[in-house]
């Protein structure tokens, strides 16, 4: 299967050399490395900035289910051919589509705290805007706006794929059998579409706790007191800005195990929730 | 007629929650056409200028005479075309085999392959630069056109989790027809996976059209430079300011492939209720 | 149950992969140290080889960032170098800036660099304690491109490395340009405020500074953006860390009290913006739009300053501390290094020699604002006599000639200490907490990252 040849030789080989280089103090600049044991590991959990760190990139996890059930329900408003839903399709999915560099320009713009859009907005009910940027609660807080408004539109994607696979005929017999929308809702559509909503909880939640480039791109130095970067971000810093590959590697090791175990953890519960053919 | 007014008035509401939710999702791509038609001292001003006074074109020309953004439109085709192609087939032939087939320990081969995409790539960045330039692929496209061509995890799935959905009497009967495995996932499964597909080849395109860090790395030569950092070049003005007029016009260009491919899809939403129809 | 065991099955098969695997690669890694090892002092009978053969068709591969107009000037210049050395031929990578350094490090991890590349003298100590750097000392003393004395000292001497500290040792790059930073003013609003600017000779101290900045806020106008904090820690006789670089230093009364000066032009006094003030509209942008009066500007800007400001400006020196009476700040530059690992380090050598001390192209970068020229004659001579603002580049001058600086955390092995210095100074800015205070705090934490950066730089000698 070309899946595998892909996933030895371009995953598996550059993982095995960094699980092997987290236990090293490898300098990307340096040829030879030393084998130095766990003391990379050691150093990350005493690493105070680590766990800011995690601390944040939990907080990214909040957008997830707003852009979900969002998703869910306008993917639901388009599926029932609400007059004009193609063109409805193509507008909630622009944000997606943009390169990020253009939409940070944009959110510096909208979210300018003296006069971007928003916060005339809000002054015009009567409440002052906070400072978007330059206060990391805030920033934070404006990035998971931002990441919602911009997953709602593929969301609705996937989830119109899902309900387009269930067979109209078993609405037909439940409508039959006397069902109203809301027991058709949630007896036949809702377990129908389980898989995909499974798979978009993985995905996202992988997704968003790699969190990057918007940090990168909204603060220098991920923010006043560390207070936006996130766990990739910190590798990030560590792995090129201060020469401390193998710290890095062992950082990542970790993080990759922690994602690992939410994920497994995940396929474990999806047996009591996600319908799985017949 | 009672049912049917109240029918209306939620119609109504639905598509007013729309319209809403549309605007908010408009208003920030006008300031990008109307910024990308302003001279650059105008951009910030207050308040906001809708249509620009003077119409300035120069961006566009700008772009077009001065920067590599031909090259790198040709360059992020080819990548996407290639992996569009090869990228798709492989992948939805995994996601069929690992949903319908009984491979030995395929639950854990599929898991393996999951977890790929849980360590950051950061740490991979540089040993997988090793190995490119070991097999000599540095400079040219072919690290971003390979890997990507031999499987999407992300993709795989979400094909194999809606496959999985999909009847297994299907397989059952084909194979008492004397179908072999690639006939049945060629002419059953591959049809029938039509709405999936599609919206997975616009995330796969769009991922691959969007892709930065890896062009950036991998390829050294300007003129094979991709898009998105023909872009990023236009961005890197040292310590000056940012020319934003310029890099919103040429934002404005790289999401134009993906809407023209996004739109001309939309029809195999619509077309794929026919096919549902076949099943049950 | 059953899941869980072939879960670890799973497992310990990548992991079995992944041994087999290392074993390979290991094996790689020493083949390279073998056959890479790098001495600092590699015998000029080398280089005079390489110019023997010269007839030979040698290709270079030169990288760099850089805006158009940059761009522009290197591939004119390389042009032109090809046409003096019809033998070789020079590929020209430009990279993103944000981004060269990774790019970079992912070349010297594969042993695919190229002969010749800009090097930010942040990264110069990095690069050059790694062995990365070719050292041009004897180069320089041999070549007939240029006479290394008309060069800034200065900015020739940041590029030496001695092994423990910049300034003195191998050269290891050569200044691509030099920047300067100075006080810029609005000349309108110093006329309408009826202030007088200081003179070279009668510099204000930090007390007129303020007096002017305030006599110069009014309205949504303010005096002054905020203060260098380099030029006030530096002026008062005080520094971030010790003279061995190893040793936290801000807690120093002196340092104190510049800080708390600098902050004060904002929490105290509002002559500076806000800091929200300053999110929402940079004091560059504000300064451009003629709402500030006064602003630290580096050499870089002029060619901004001309295109697109509708008022008066000049330079002054920038303020003495009351305490010392002396003035500092600091310059920066870029530098272009060539790789030990090249093939044709004359040729390199050659190229970047010809790159940076380029009189034509030293020209260009002048006239077109960019820079301040590298070499001394043109800078007194050509530049000072241009047409064109400000009146007094001299400031400029006097920033390279006489009090500029290598910033702090330039001279350390990474900066890594310096961004959690500067982590929560915010707090400081607003007013919520004192520079006392909040230095007291930051003791621990910074000389923990300073120790770790001793640590690794002692890990390479």
């Amino acid at each position: 299967m070309p899946a595998m040849v892909q996933f030895v030789c371009f995953f598996l080989l550059p993982l095995c050399l960094c699980i092997f280089a987290s236990m090293t103090d490898w300098n990307v600049l340096v040829k030879n490395k030393n084998f130095i044991g766990l003391g990379n590991f050691v150093e990350l959990f005493g690493d105070s900035k680590f766990w800011i760190a995690a601390r944040n990139t939990i907080y990214m996890l909040l957008p997830i289910p707003f852009y979900m059930v969002f998703g869910l329900l306008f993917a639901l408003a388009c599926h029932k051919e609400i007059k004009g839903n193609k063109v409805f399709r193509i507008l909630y999915y622009l944000p997606y589509v943009s390169s990020i560099v253009a939409l940070v320009l944009l959110w510096k713009w909208l979210f300018n705290s003296e006069f971007g859009l928003v916060n005339q907005a809000l002054g015009l009910l009567g409440i002052e805007g906070p400072n978007w940027l330059g206060d990391p609660v805030w920033t934070k807080r404006m990035i998971v706006i931002m990441i919602a408004w911009k997953m709602i539109g593929i969301t609705s994607i996937y989830f119109l794929a899902a309900l387009k696979n269930v067979p109209s005929t078993y609405y037909e017999a439940a409508t039959i059998d006397g069902a109203g929308a809301f027991m058709r809702f949630f007896k036949i559509t809702m377990p129908m579409i389980t898989p995909i909503t499974f798979y978009l909880f993985c995905i996202n939640i992988i997704g968003s706790l790699q969190t990057f480039i918007e940090v990168d791109l909204f603060t220098t130095d991920g923010g006043r007191n560390y207070g936006v970067a996130t766990v990739i971000y910190y590798i990030w810093q560590k792995a090129f800005n201060y020469s401390q590959m193998g710290y890095a590697c062992a950082a990542a090791v970790v993080f990759g195990l922690m994602i690992l175990l939410v994920t497994l953890l995940q396929f474990k519960l999806s047996n009591k929730w996600v319908y799985e053919g017949d | 007629m009672k049912l049917n007014i109240g029918r209306k008035v939620i119609r109504a509401l639905i598509f007013f929650i729309l319209i809403t939710g549309a605007m908010t999702m408009v208003v920030p791509f006008l300031w990008m056409l109307s910024t990308s038609l302003k001279e650059s001292n105008l951009v910030y001003q207050i308040p906001p200028q809708w249509i620009p006074r003077p119409v300035d074109w120069g961006n566009y020309v700008e772009l077009f005479t001065k920067s590599n953004i031909l090259s790198g439109i040709k360059n992020s085709v080819i990548v996407s075309a290639c992996v569009l192609l090869f990228g798709t087939f492989s992948t939805s032939l995994s996601a069929f085999a690992f949903a319908k087939l009984d491979v030995p320990y395929k639950n854990v081969l599929f898991f393996c392959v999951l977890s790929s995409m849980m360590i950051p790539f950061v740490v991979l960045l540089v040993p997988q630069y090793i190995i490119f330039t070991r097999i000599k692929w540095i400079n040219t496209l072919l690290p971003l056109i390979i890997p990507s061509s031999l499987g999407n995890v992300s993709m795989m799935f979400f094909l194999r989790q809606y496959i999985g959905g999909l009847p297994t009497e299907l397989l059952e009967a084909a194979k008492i027809d004397g179908c072999g495995y690639f006939r049945i996932y060629y002419k059953i499964f591959l049809p029938l996976c039509k709405p999936a597909l599609i919206s997975n080849i616009i995330m796969v395109f769009m991922g691959t059209w969007n892709d930065y860090l890896g062009p950036m790395i991998f390829v050294n030569d300007s003129q094979k430079y991709t898009l998105q950092v023909v872009i990023k070049m236009l961005n890197s003005y040292h310590e000056t300011q940012t020319d934003v007029p310029l890099i919103m016009a040429a934002s404005l260009i790289a999401i134009l492939p993906i809407l023209i491919l996004f739109i001309s899809a939309q029809k195999y939403f619509v077309d794929s209720m026919a096919i549902t129809g076949l099943k049950g | 149950m059953r899941k869980m065991r072939k879960g670890i099955t799973a497992l310990v098969l990548v992991v079995v992969m992944g041994i087999s695997m290392l074993a390979g690669c290991g094996s790689n890694e020493e083949d390279n140290t073998g056959s890479t090892e790098i001495s600092n002092d590699q015998t000029p009978n080398q280089e005079t080889q390489s110019g023997d053969t010269a007839e030979e068709q040698v290709t270079l591969n030169f990288m760099g960032w850089g805006n158009d107009s940059e761009v522009a000037t290197f591939q004119a210049m390389i042009d032109a170098y090809e046409e003096k050395y019809p033998n070789v031929s020079v590929e020209y990578t430009v990279v993103p800036d944000g981004d060269f350094d990774t790019k970079m490090q992912n070349m010297i991890a594969a042993g695919e660099q190229p002969d010749a590349f800009y090097c930010g003298i942040d990264n110069v100590m990095k690069y050059a304690a790694t062995g990365n750097l070719y050292d041009l000392s004897s180069y320089v003393e041999n070549n007939d491109l240029f006479d290394v004395d008309n060069v800034w000292e200065n900015a020739i001497n940041i590029y030496r490395y001695n092994g423990s500290s910049l300034g003195d040792g191998p050269l290891y790059a050569l200044p691509k340009d030099v920047s300067a930073f100075s006080v810029v003013y609005n000349k309108d609003l110093f006329d309408a405020a009826g202030i007088t600017p200081p003179t070279e000779e009668n510099p204000w101290d930090w007390n007129d500074y303020l007096e002017a900045a305030q006599k110069l806020t009014d309205g949504d106008v303010y005096g002054t953006a905020m203060y260098s904090m380099e030029s006030a820690v530096w002026s008062n006789g005080a520094n971030w860390l010790d003279d061995s670089l190893a040793n936290v230093a801000f807690t120093d009364p002196k340092f104190v009290e510049a800080f708390q000066f600098v902050a004060d032009l904002r929490c105290k006094y509002h002559v500076a913006p806000s800091s929200s003030e300053e999110t929402s509209l940079s004091s560059y942008d504000r300064f451009m739009q003629g709402k500030l009066g006064m602003m630290g500007v580096g050499s870089w800007a002029q060619a901004d300053l001309w295109n697109n400001c509708d008022f008066e400006w000049d330079l002054m020196d920038w303020p003495v501390s009351p305490g010392t009476g002396e003035k500092a700040v600091w310059f920066g530059s870029a530098g272009l290094a060539v790789s030990p690992e090249s093939e044709h380090l004359q040729e390199a050598c050659d190229l970047i020699a010809f790159l940076a001390f380029n009189e034509e192209a030293q020209r260009t970068s002048y006239t077109t604002g960019m820079s301040v020229p590298t070499l001394k004659d043109m800078a007194y001579g050509e530049y000072t006599e241009m047409d064109k603002a400000p009146a007094n580049k001299k400031a400029f001058l006097n920033v390279l000639e006489d009090y500029g600086r290598l910033a702090t955390q330039s001279r350390t092995f990474n900066q890594e200490w310096w961004s959690e210095f500067n982590s929560g100074v915010e707090a400081v800015y607003n007013g919520e907490m004192t520079a006392q205070e909040y230095c007291d705090s930051m003791v621990e934490s910074v000389q923990a990252l300073l120790n770790k950066s001793v640590e690794q730089q002692e890990a390479l000698k």
